[in-house]
């Protein structure tokens, strides 16, 4: 048995009938990132393994011992480095951030934490969730752990190389427009992006406020269940979380697929940009489907062809707006010519940011600018209304709407870094979930020819988590 | 300033009023922006105790200090607050609003934006009556229109030590403020320190604000310019905004050298307004000048966003009456009442009004009593007085309004002499102990029963036939004299009134 290639439920079993303990998992992993870090070309997934992980799991067993039954306990977890833990740094990949600890927990990593889990460190990301390589990371690039040429893309991209590469058997990012989908299909896992509202925001740095939610990633569908069932519901520290109970979730049965209706927007299904071999995944996926007795139809959504644009119009006004934060006065990086404040925030934002980051912020104070008079990004909101209005009577409709993750594979290093409008198109397919506010979970479903892993979305109405993690489950039990 | 406005040289036009300066005449238009701190529990999104002073950086949390992935979460008694504010300056306060952010870069400020309210502010469409009146005469009101009062959270606080460096204490990041913007309606700077004035009055009567001025709880921002005619030509001059002044003598004195330097600058070189032309300025209370802060050149854009971590959100109609229902009586309408009610002087009436503690005290002395208008001299012309004396405040008193009641009703009834009143009020004011006891203690109360007057008068008759001769010979002066004999025989205490009848009944019977 390799601890490394077990699920987070698995553990979970053997944890509860005393077979492993918590210790054993925790230095398994230790083990398994040591190991990786002396190969040719490490998977760089973690940006920090916490020296004290082991101390966390020493509690949990000894807390086991004492008779406690927590849902989580001693079940390891890791962070992407844009999510608070108390006492640990969290720099969202950035300089900016270079020396910051957070002196709070988010409240998803805390009720982890609450329920037992421990936290084995943080994982690498593009600088402020902004790319979907991990290439804009301050600490350098992470790998596909399929291929390791390849981007595990981004920008939860060390998140997903941690759990797809055996270093984690469950990690959180976050999502503003595919950034946990994407790596998720590229490194051949589960991806969920929950409903906006599902899981607090509070603790979380925020990037485009409107579009941004933690995503869970896992080998196992169950896994992300168990985690959800604890992670969600009401935050007083979140006034946009929704008041829902997801305990449920944590015993996954599967879908009964017939009679479910299933839309298939043509606007990406049939789009020109799409790899064949992934279209052709994707109807082999359509057609199990089919032969589960559900009916599946191509449906226009016109709007969609609008959702990448009106997307970056938002995600960047939203993201210059949170990003003013950062300046060097209170935490992270000071750089201070001793000629005033104007000066110093020039200095520490222009040495703090990455080129990615600076392009975005730019962009976005241009959008908001009087320049617009605020009608470019009005505009953005309507259109994002009209994206809301025409998703959901999508669902008023079908169950579930489906389509691939990605027009492409995982992609090489470095080919895309210095493009960012090919880079931008990386999220073609996902946009839309995050602005129409609906979870999304990206279901590894197949392999190209060359063996690298491609995903579908399963898309499901506002709050229908459940409906998506149970058809996933069908599937996952039917291979 | 050359100002050669005589009151005979002024004409009204259209309600604003018209100076001479040389050959220039001139109307002054000023509209006034007012910060005021609210007086909620806690901060404006956060748990934070709302509280003026504190060592610095105590009263913070991660949420006030901006730190990476805090979220605002609004409280229910600053909207509360606000729409309470609304309703006292008469406006509407809206059933569905949201925030918005603000950007600007500044140490204090540790989000690099404000939590504000752009496009959908809480409040509209209000006004107060201010009095151009002095406190003595009849009232001259004018109306001042508001055309918006939205919330806002305050800054931190820069303090700039001697030395090298700079210091902020971010105490008063979210506290919560309303912003009130008034329509350019003031015409001269009186108007515009009688505006605030008027503000504060309101805001603290309703309990919103505690309005002190010193501690920045309240602060103006004033728009001004000027409309000159020369030779029949009409020009604007370009308009000032002087920031953050916190005391109404500060407003007074910057608009008032603001007109001088304006109308200086237009004769030195005509420069006139144009749209979204705009100086910043401040007060320098020392030098007594403006000092420009920011000209159009360096222009702000404030690159107003929603503010998405917030729901927009809905008041529902049990919120917003109840709101109303908060605001209670205000100063206008109480001074109204006052009058009538109790018939007393404008006088009268301003000075009780003043303080909301100050008519609430009254009014209970007003109510216990069976006559309003002697309470209320008791309370102008001794109570006052005592406050100022000692500095204290209604509260440190060891007497209640009942006490008041009680001494004016004594008087009234006639157990008592006005005169003795004097000693019961200044022995209750030390001992706190009722008039009724104090009286019944010295034995003081008024004599008025006629048998026992009736003995004394029998008494003071018999040793004094050479008065009564007197009266019978048709001295009728005699009377005055033997009620004197009478009263002080009963060591002052018997009636005066009921003595000098019962000498003038047994003298006739004799």
């Amino acid at each position: 048995m390799n601890i490394c290639d077990l699920s987070l439920v698995e553990l979970k079993t053997k944890l509860e009938s005393g077979e492993l303990t918590s210790l054993a998992i925790v230095q398994a992993y230790r083990a398994a990132w040591e190991a990786d870090n002396l190969t040719e070309k490490p998977l760089k997934g973690y940006i920090e393994f916490y020296p004290d992980a082991e101390d966390a799991a020493r509690e949990a067993d000894a807390a086991r011992a004492g008779g406690d039954r927590r849902p989580l306990l001693g079940l390891p977890f890791a962070v992407k480095d844009n999510i608070s833990i108390k006492g640990k740094s969290c720099t969202c990949g950035s300089n900016i951030l270079s020396g910051y600890i957070a002196p709070y927990s988010a409240t998803v990593t805390g009720r982890l934490m609450a329920a037992g889990a421990v936290p084995l460190g943080r994982t690498n990301m593009d600088e402020f969730a902004m790319g979907s390589s991990t290439e804009y990371s301050s600490y350098g690039p992470s790998r596909n752990p399929v291929d390791r040429n390849l981007t595990p893309g981004g920008s939860s991209g060390g998140s997903a190389a941690v759990v797809a590469g055996g270093q984690a058997p469950f990690a959180l990012g976050t999502e503003t427009g595919g950034s946990v989908r994407l790596p998720a299909s590229y490194c051949g896992i589960y991806g969920l992006k929950p409903t906006y509202g599902t899981l607090s925001r509070s603790g979380v740095v925020a990037f485009g406020s409107s579009l941004d939610q933690v995503g869970l990633f896992s080998r196992k569908v169950d896994d992300i269940g168990l985690a959800l069932s604890v992670m969600a519901g009401k935050d007083a520290h979140d006034d946009t979380s929704a008041d829902l109970d997801l305990s449920s979730l944590a015993h996954l049965e599967p879908a009964q697929i017939k009679g479910m209706k299933i839309a298939l927007p043509k606007q990406f299904v049939e789009a020109k940009g799409l790899d064949p071999e992934i279209a052709a995944i994707f109807e082999k996926a359509c057609a199990w489907f089919r032969e589960n007795g559900a009916s599946v139809e191509t449906v226009s959504i016109p709007v969609l062809e609008a959702s990448i644009g009106c997307y970056y119009v938002i995600a960047l006004s939203e993201a210059a707006s949170n990003l003013s934060r950062f300046d060097g006065i209170r935490y992270g990086l000071r750089k201070d010519p001793g000629q005033g404040y104007d000066e110093l925030y020039v200095a520490t934002r222009s040495d703090g940011f990455g080129p990615e980051v600076k392009r975005r912020i730019v962009i976005g104070n241009y959008v908001l600018s009087t320049h617009f008079s605020g009608e470019c990004y009005k505009k953005g909101m309507s259109v994002r209304a009209r994206i809301q209005k025409d998703i959901a009577e999508v669902f008023g409709s079908y169950d579930l709407l489906l389509c691939p993750t990605s027009p492409t594979v995982a992609f090489p290093l470095g080919s895309k870094v210095d493009d960012p409008l090919a880079m931008y198109l990386s999220d073609l397919y996902t946009t839309f979930v995050n602005l129409a506010r609906i979870p999304s979970l990206s279901v590894p479903m197949g392999e190209t020819k060359a063996g690298l892993p491609v995903g579908v979305q399963i898309c499901g109405a506002q709050f229908a988590e459940e409906k998506i993690l149970k058809v996933a489950k069908a599937w996952e039990v039917s291979r | 300033m050359s100002d050669s406005t005589k009151s005979n040289g002024m004409n009204s036009v259209g309600g604003r009023a018209v100076h001479t300066d040389g050959d220039l005449e001139y109307e002054v238009i000023i509209g006034c922006e007012i910060h005021c701190e609210l007086l909620t529990r806690t901060k404006a999104f956060c748990s934070c105790e709302n509280r003026y002073g504190g060592l610095p950086n105590t009263r913070v949390c991660p949420v006030c200090l901006g730190l990476p992935g805090s979220m605002p979460v609004v409280s229910r008694e600053y909207v509360e607050f606000g729409a309470v504010a609304g309703y006292a300056l008469d406006c509407s306060v809206s059933s569905f609003t949201k925030f918005d952010r603000k950007h600007y870069f500044y140490p204090d400020l540790v989000k690099g934006y404000q939590i504000t309210q752009y496009d959908l502010p809480l409040c509209t469409d209000g006004h107060v009556m201010i009095n151009l009146a002095q406190s003595n005469e009849t009232p001259r009101l004018k109306k001042v229109r508001i055309e918006r009062i939205h919330l806002e959270e305050d800054v931190g606080k820069s303090l700039h030590i001697e030395g090298a460096h700079s210091y902020i204490d971010y105490n008063r990041s979210g506290v919560p403020l309303i912003e009130i913007v008034s329509k350019p309606d003031m015409s001269s700077p009186e108007e515009a320190s009688l505006f605030m004035q008027n503000i504060r009055e309101i805001l603290r009567y309703i309990g919103a604000t505690d309005g002190n001025l010193e501690e920045g709880s309240m602060r103006c921002d004033a728009n001004i310019n000027l409309k000159v005619i020369e030779n029949g030509k009409e020009f604007r001059t370009p308009i000032s905004e002087i920031k953050n002044m916190n005391s109404f003598k500060a407003i007074r004195d910057a608009c008032t050298y603001e007109i001088g330097r304006q109308l200086r600058e237009f004769r030195e070189d005509r420069q006139v307004f144009s749209q979204g032309f705009k100086v910043t300025m401040g007060w320098d209370e020392a030098k007594g000048e403006t000092i420009v802060q920011r000209t159009k050149n360096s222009f702000i854009d404030y690159r107003f966003v929603v503010e998405p971590d917030i729901k927009p959100f809905t008041l529902s109609d049990t919120f917003l009456s109840a709101a109303r229902a908060k605001v209670g009586e205000r100063p206008a309408e109480k001074r109204d009442r006052f009058r009538k009610d109790y018939g007393l002087s404008d006088f009268d009436v301003n000075t009780l009004t003043a303080d909301r503690a100050l008519a609430e005290w009254f009014e209970d002395a007003a109510k216990a009593s069976k006559d309003p208008k002697k309470a209320a001299n008791w309370v102008l012309a001794e109570l006052l007085g005592i406050l100022n004396e000692r500095n204290i405040g209604l509260a440190d008193l060891r007497i209640t309004p009942a006490h008041i009641g009680e001494l004016v009703n004594a008087v009234v009834d006639g157990a008592i002499t006005s005169r003795q009143a004097k000693d019961v009020f200044t022995e209750m004011l030390e001992s706190g102990d009722r008039p009724g006891a104090i009286i019944a203690g010295h034995g003081m109360a008024q004599v008025s029963d006629t048998s026992v007057i009736e003995g004394i008068v029998d008494a003071v008759l018999s040793e004094n036939p050479a008065a009564i001769a007197d009266f019978k010979k048709g001295k009728t002066n005699v009377v005055g004299w033997i009620t004197g004999q009478v009263m002080k025989r009963s060591k002052g205490q018997a009636n005066p009134n009921l003595a000098s009848t019962l000498v003038q009944k047994k003298l006739a019977e004799l």
